[in-house]
């Protein structure tokens, strides 16, 4: 039987394994990562700080994402750098990048891993540098960044950290789905920040960069460095503007923030994660912006606030008005013919208005629905049988 | 008519006894019984006795009583015996017992996951809260989470272990620090290179359980196989006990074996196995008989349960209430479990399967199977036979020996087919692939220490790792650098692809009515293939196999479709020659090639052949790595070759190939399937004649090169299996057995004696 090299060998020859990455040369000890500021925690922690201007209000009044009253000087900005790109025990964080407003400079800490035996080290700073802040904000950090955290905690036997987290990822899905080609955080800067980041390196290359420091080769592990600060500063930038947005009244004649602005329906979606209607007045403004604009999906929704508020006359004429400009709108139709046939009880009215829709345009549910509606309807109109 | 006064009938038949081999009869068994343990949790005892468990069979007490002394324990019991109780009864107490603990449950298929959570839930029903959740593909993410936090007995699979929880085993962390059974049923199909890959998994479970400090215990499963506890024990990499015998009554069991009437004497044609099993399952049915028949493949298990609904339509008294349904894989999860409740409840008196029920699947008291075609080995024709006579009562197994050699010479040699004792399963959790693999999936799990075990050789083995830049070794330790997630390109099966995704789009529909897997479609799912599904028959208009889809319409056509395959194998490197064991030895990448080329139409009922159609798919291909064994010129084997007159040539090399894939597997540790072997007279591209050995996996798996290291020990054995077989011609157990219609100048078997003895002596 042939050697366990040579057997090896062939594993490889046979197209199993990856081809052999460029020669290991053994790292240098204590290498000063590249880039100015760096000074070393421990043998293999690395830390510094990069100094912005302000970029947050002091407080955040509104109450649009954060509680009404949250100080900025509070929040804590956070973003990794990781090993891989899904989750996993196999995932590790080599940078953590920190975001703080302490008073009129916005500032970034990196923590930056200089090789896996630095990991326990790396975690406790962490928490001591996060620990007094609340909320810790990141963008899609509920199922990405904190759960690598949590796993990088648990596997050193360490006990995780348990902060508040606010992911502006959801508020951003809410208010521009559908207007930016994704939601990604690269997008909402260009677009809704008019940020242009031009010697950007892309955040799925940095695990390569990593293990290429590892290996003694710093080329690319700056940029990586810089990516993530100005990941952290464009955190920082969003949660500003989010709050410009929250306080922009778009009945008003003040001008808009600027950037892509967002869907009315959105902002009012966002308002109603924290106030119930009818007070979410805020909310209700954004709705008949959007109403007023022809926007149908707001049309809807504020028709669905007088329903509920008994105010049937102006829903109705919503409902007149989105069929009027759409004849084949189902949920307009459906809603007048429950108005006409429970509401006003005649049946007769609210047949004619599904009578004609044309049901080729409709899904089978809807088509199903308006089925059982039109039976019933019909039962209702038709003339009572004689008594025998 | 009983299934008694049946039996009886038939012995009397003449023209039905000209064609029985063998009848023996097993005579009913007393069970023999212990009373619950005086020990056993109250609770436990309320629930079990509202299930009617009062006492206990001997072995399922054996059982505990290993258990709860803390030996890893396997059970080995047939059909129908109790099986489950034997590891439910030592969990369920242990996890009342200690109110954090935890258990695992693996199940080779989801199948059986969702029959042990049923299993599991009407004991529990019984007045007891244990929170059991099946944790596979189909759990809902709503549920995942109170399962891994909840979940004290979780039912799941290895391959979701291997990439769903190991992975990210700190989500599982409480489970894992108080994980106190493992419980490994269906053990035996942990064999050759999936029980390889199983062990491995084991591997990497044992060491995140020693990572939160706990140790599960093992409890298993299995069928009758030859070495239960040796292959329990490989897979889990500790001594194991074994429990044997079972404890279970049993009722008075008939095998007969038969062999459907020569048509052609003269020829040696004999009645068709199909339209043969559907007249003995009709006769049964019609008797008023519950009745399992078991087809070869799918195609037969539609036809049969198709024929024998035709011959039992009867307008007047509708289908004489009789209900009979097929089964198979690649039904829809709802039609099947609908077929195994109809078949418990009792609705349905018949059904026609392929092994997909030959695992235990609970479908409640059967009187008789019928078996279309016997099984390639002895413990699954007893599995199969054991689906009859789970209740205690006399029940019979007919076996309808096909025209296959094997079939023929196992219905014509009864005693050889009784006697033979079952096959051993043999496991290599050492094989360099299958290792490396797992290697890498266990450093992403957790960092290894350089003083940590994991099989054979895992320091040279991670070293290899780091040079392929997928660890790095700094600190004593040794770390996953690679941005990927290692456990999505390993299969724990080997082959895996997309399954085919059928689509029924009569009339403008476009519902999903099966699925298959992509090498089976390219078979039975070609363009204008008739496919036949739970008795509707339908025709492929379009094989889509870029995207997985099969788009069918229902048809009425009069015949169904048998696709003729072709295989070829084509060297693609050669990496060296060398001489061994008295012949030349190529190594190499082999690319295994096999193509649907075309189809017969073959007409129903009477099974002529009515005409012939073009198959145009790609070809299926499988880069392996294998060897070619040349009977080279000057060769010791190369002149024992020239030697075999040049009639015997041809049966010689093919039998001698048979020889070697029977004979090779403990010396591989692997199951015969695992290894593709064929054997060539002059062949093309070697211009010699000789036999092609390869990996029947993509990419190779190391098989093949173990077998030209162990050459001249395989070619011994070889020789000394067969000239100590005592057949005459050949058998299935040495170079296979002699077809009837074959015509051979000399006896086969005396030819490869003599060609193997004059090789290496
Ligand atoms: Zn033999």
């Amino acid at each position: 039987m042939s050697s366990l090299a040579e057997r090896l060998a062939r594993l490889r020859e046979a197209g199993l394994a990856p081809p052999p990455r460029s020669s290991l040369s053994p790292t240098k000890a204590a290498r000063t990562p590249p880039g100015s500021g760096w000074k070393q925690h421990t043998e293999l922690l690395w830390e510094r700080q990069l100094h912005y201007p302000a970029l947050l209000p002091e407080t955040f009044a509104s109450g649009f994402i954060l509680p009404p009253g949250t100080a900025a000087e509070n929040l804590l900005f956070y973003d990794l750098e990781t090993t891989g790109l899904s989750g996993g025990t196999g995932n590790t964080a080599f940078l953590i990048g920190l975001g703080k407003q302490p008073g009129n400079t916005y500032t970034v800490t990196q923590l930056f891993l200089a090789d896996y035996p630095g990991e326990p080290e790396l975690l406790p700073r962490f928490k001591a540098l996060s620990g007094p802040f609340s909320p810790h904000i990141s963008y899609n950090g509920l199922s990405f960044d904190s759960q690598i955290l949590k796993t990088r905690f648990l596997l050193n036997r360490l006990p995780p950290p348990a902060s508040l987290q606010a992911d502006l990822l959801y508020p951003a899905r809410r208010l521009w789905r559908g207007r930016l080609p994704d939601c990604g955080l690269q997008t909402l800067e260009r677009k809704v920040l008019n940020i242009f980041r031009p010697d950007d390196l892309p955040g799925s290359e940095a695990p390569a960069a990593w293990f290429e420091w590892l290996e003694g080769n710093e080329t690319r592990i700056g940029g990586v460095f810089r990516h993530n600060a100005n990941d952290i500063v464009s955190l920082g930038k969003l949660l500003a503007r989010l709050e410009e947005w929250a306080c922009h009244n778009p009945l008003g004649n003040s001008p808009a923030p600027s950037g892509t602005p967002p869907r009315c329906r959105g902002m009012a979606r966002q308002w109603e994660q924290h106030w119930e209607p009818p007070e979410s007045e805020r909310g209700r403004q954004w709705l008949q912006a959007g109403w007023g604009a022809g926007e149908t999906d707001c049309g809807y929704e504020l028709a669905r606030h007088h329903k509920r508020l008994n105010q049937h006359e102006q829903a109705l004429s919503i409902w007149e008005a989105i069929l009027a400009k759409n004849p084949n709108e189902f949920t307009a139709a459906e809603e007048l013919a429950k108005y006409w046939e429970h509401r006003r009880r005649r049946p007769q009215t609210a047949l004619a208005i599904i009578a004609r829709l044309k049901t080729d345009t409709l899904s089978p549910a809807q088509n199903e629905a308006l089925e059982y509606r039109r039976l019933r309807l019909e039962r209702k109109t038709a003339v009572p049988r004689p008594l025998p | 008519m009983g299934l008694q006064e049946l039996l009886k009938e038939l012995h009397g038949d003449r023209a039905f006894m000209e064609n029985v081999s063998a009848w023996p009869i097993q005579p009913a068994r007393a069970g023999s019984y212990v009373p619950l343990p005086e020990d056993i949790n109250p609770a436990l005892r309320i629930a079990l006795e509202k299930r009617g468990i009062t006492r206990l069979y001997s072995h399922q007490a054996e059982c505990r009583r290993l258990v709860r002394e803390g030996h890893d324990t396997v059970v080995v019991t047939p059909t129908a015996s109790g099986k489950t109780l034997c590891y439910n009864l030592p969990v369920l107490e242990r996890l009342m017992e200690e109110p954090g603990s935890r258990a695992l449950y693996l199940f080779p298929t989801k199948a059986l996951s969702q029959d042990q959570q049923a299993a599991l839930g009407q004991i529990l029903s019984g007045g007891l809260s244990i929170p059991v959740y099946t944790f596979d593909g189909d759990t809902p993410s709503s549920i995942r989470l109170a399962a891994r936090q909840g979940g004290r007995l979780i039912i799941s699979n290895p391959d979701m272990l291997h990439t769903g929880i190991l992975p990210n085993h700190t989500k599982w962390m409480e489970f894992f620090q108080n994980l106190r059974y493992l419980v490994l049923d269906e053990l035996h199909v942990y064999t050759g290179v999936f029980g390889s890959s199983m062990a491995n998994l084991i591997r990497r479970l044992q060491r995140i359980c020693r990572f939160y400090g706990s140790r599960p215990q093992v409890i298993a499963a299995s069928a009758t196989i030859g070495n239960p506890a040796e292959l329990a024990a490989r897979l889990i990499g500790r001594p194991v006990k074994a429990v044997e015998g079972s404890g279970a009554p049993g009722g008075e069991k008939h095998l007969i074996l038969y062999n459907p009437p020569l048509v052609d004497a003269r020829q040696g044609i004999r009645r068709g196995v199909v339209l043969e099993s559907r007249r003995l399952a009709l006769r049964l049915l019609k008797a008023g008989i519950k009745t399992i028949v078991f087809a070869q493949s799918r195609i037969s298990a539609e036809l049969i349960a198709a024929y024998i609904n035709n011959s039992l339509a009867n307008v007047y008294n509708s289908n004489q209430r009789i209900r009979v349904e097929s089964y198979r894989g690649g039904y829809l999860p709802s039609e099947r479990r609908a077929v195994e409740k109809g078949l418990r409840d009792g609705t349905i008196q018949g059904v026609v399967s392929t092994n997909a029920l030959e695992l235990g699947i609970d479908i409640g008291g059967l009187d008789a199977a019928v078996l279309a075609g016997l099984p390639s080995s002895a413990a699954s024709a007893w599995q199969r036979a054991g689906r009859a006579g789970r209740s205690g009562e006399v029940s019979a197994a007919f076996m309808v020996g096909s025209s296959s050699p094997t079939d023929q010479y196992l219905v014509k040699h009864p005693d050889y087919f009784l006697g033979r004792s079952p096959e051993s399963a043999y496991i290599n959790p050492d094989n360099l692939y299958i290792l490396a693999d797992h290697l890498k999936c266990a450093a992403f799990e957790l960092p290894f220490e350089d003083s940590e075990h994991f099989g054979a050789d895992s320091g040279e083995m991670l070293a290899f790792l780091e040079e392929q830049g997928v660890v790095r070794h700094t600190a004593e330790r040794w770390f996953w650098s690679d941005r990927s997630y290692p456990s999505e390109g390993v299969s724990m099966r080997g082959r895996s692809s997309e399954n085919v995704v059928i689509v029924d789009t009569s009339a403008g529909a476009n519902t999903v009515i099966g699925e298959m897997d992509a090498h089976s479609a390219r078979e039975l799912l070609h363009d204008e293939a008739i496919y036949l599904h739970r008795g509707e028959q339908y025709m492929v208009k379009r094989l889509d196999l870029e995207n997985h889809h099969a788009y069918v319409e229902r048809s009425t056509v009069n015949y169904y479709t048998d696709a003729i395959t072709k295989s070829d194998i084509k060297v693609l490197t050669n990496d060296g020659r060398r001489s061994i064991a008295g012949a030349e030895e190529f190594l190499g990448d082999l690319l295994v090639r096999s193509n649907a080329s075309s189809y017969k139409k073959i007409r129903f009922g009477t099974h002529e052949n009515v005409g012939f159609g073009e198959i145009s798919l790609p070809e299926d291909e499988m880069h392996t790595r294998g060897i070619f064994l040349a009977f080279a010129r000057d060769s010791p084997a190369g002149k024992a070759w020239e030697a075999v007159p040049a009639a015997m040539q041809a049966p010689t090399a093919a039998r001698t190939a048979t020889l070697m894939r029977v004979s090779a597997p403990i010396f591989l540790l692997s199951q015969p399937g695992d290894l593709g072997i064929a054997a060539r007279v002059q062949d093309p591209h070697f211009k010699e004649s000789g036999i092609y050995i390869y990996d029947n996996y993509p990419g190779g798996i190391g098989l093949a090169e173990t077998f030209s290291g162990r050459l001249e020990e395989i070619i011994r054995a070889a020789l000394e299996l067969a000239a100590g077989c005592p057949c005459m011609e050949g058998c299935p157990s040495c170079i296979g057995a002699m077809d009837e219609r074959d015509e051979l100048p000399d006896n086969p078997k005396t030819a490869v004696i003599e060609f193997l003895r004059t090789w290496i002596e």
